[in-house]
């Protein structure tokens, strides 16, 4: 594994090298509150040389897909080869949203930070929610 | 309106009042509250009507004791019907690394998420890494 994404200014990604174990945070991660009105679960899995990550926002009676964006990977220090963190920026033409994430304990801690970008009135606002492994990466391939 | 969240609907389906996200509490130094930080050491903020400057300041050894002075990207409310910003994500270019920040007020502290990812050849043996970091007020020293 020798490839990541780095994100530059708004959000586009650029290739740069990538040395990081990814074992901890791929596969299927689940909001801890079953009530969740915002993001439902994220999907990381390795597509190529990249890791991705897909979103799916709360709905009835489905969840909403947000679809694929690349995934920027860290770890706890710069030493470390174990990536416990990562973010990604998802642009939806009406709306775009930074994740900022790490793990802790097991559970992936997720910040957003959404902009509404559709006239709608709606402010940007932050938002920070906890998620448990649903499934191994093994699972969602 | 179109939305991907069940969160991001408004309700009774009313626009929220138009108005810009005030960063006033945001204003003045903060101080880790880690005083043997090997990282961030100091962050100032300052307003310029609405637009929020910051510039944040290293140990000097492992960090560069200067790192600029940055507008972030999103300054963000804390629900998605507006009112005073208590959060942003912006980034660094220090040149050898670009460091994406999220930060948020909390309980009178700055929580202050670095992640920081290496641009040039010292990546082999630097992996991009993630800080997680509490600020207090200087006025509060």
């Amino acid at each position: 594994m020798d490839n990541s994404e780095l994100y530059g200014a708004g959000g586009t990604a650029v290739a740069v090298k990538r040395t990081l174990e990814v074992s901890t945070l791929l596969g299927e991660w689940s909001n801890t509150n079953n009530s969740a009105t915002g993001i439902a679960r994220l999907v990381l899995t390795e597509t190529g040389d990249q890791i991705v990550v897909r979103v799916f926002g709360a709905g009835h009676p489905q969840p909403f897909d947000w679809g694929e964006a690349p995934a920027e990977l860290f770890a706890d220090l710069p030493g470390l080869m174990q990536a416990t963190s990562f973010t990604s920026f998802h642009d939806l033409g009406f709306m775009s949203v930074w994740l900022l994430t790490y793990v802790v304990k097991g559970v992936l801690v997720v910040v957003s930070f959404t902009r509404f970008q559709d006239g709608s009135g709606r402010s940007n606002y932050f938002g920070k929610e906890f998620f448990y492994r649903s499934r191994e990466a093994a699972a969602v391939q | 309106m179109k939305y991907l969240r069940v969160q991001d609907q408004l309700e009774n389906g009313g626009a929220a009042a138009p108005g810009t996200l005030s960063p006033s509490d945001f204003s003045g130094s903060w101080l880790n509250t880690n005083k043997d930080t090997p990282g961030i050491t100091r962050v100032t903020c300052r307003t310029d009507g609405n637009t929020l400057r910051v510039r944040f300041e290293g140990n000097g050894s492992s960090e560069p004791s200067d790192w600029g002075e940055v507008t972030p990207d999103v300054l963000c409310a804390a629900n998605i019907r507006g009112g005073p910003a208590m959060s942003f994500v912006g980034s660094f270019d220090l040149g050898f690394k670009k460091v994406r920040i999220g930060a948020n007020l909390n309980q009178g502290l700055m929580v202050i998420a670095s992640y920081h990812s290496c641009q040039n050849h010292d990546c082999v043996s630097r992996s991009n890494y993630f800080a997680r970091e509490f600020f207090h007020r200087a006025d509060q020293s």
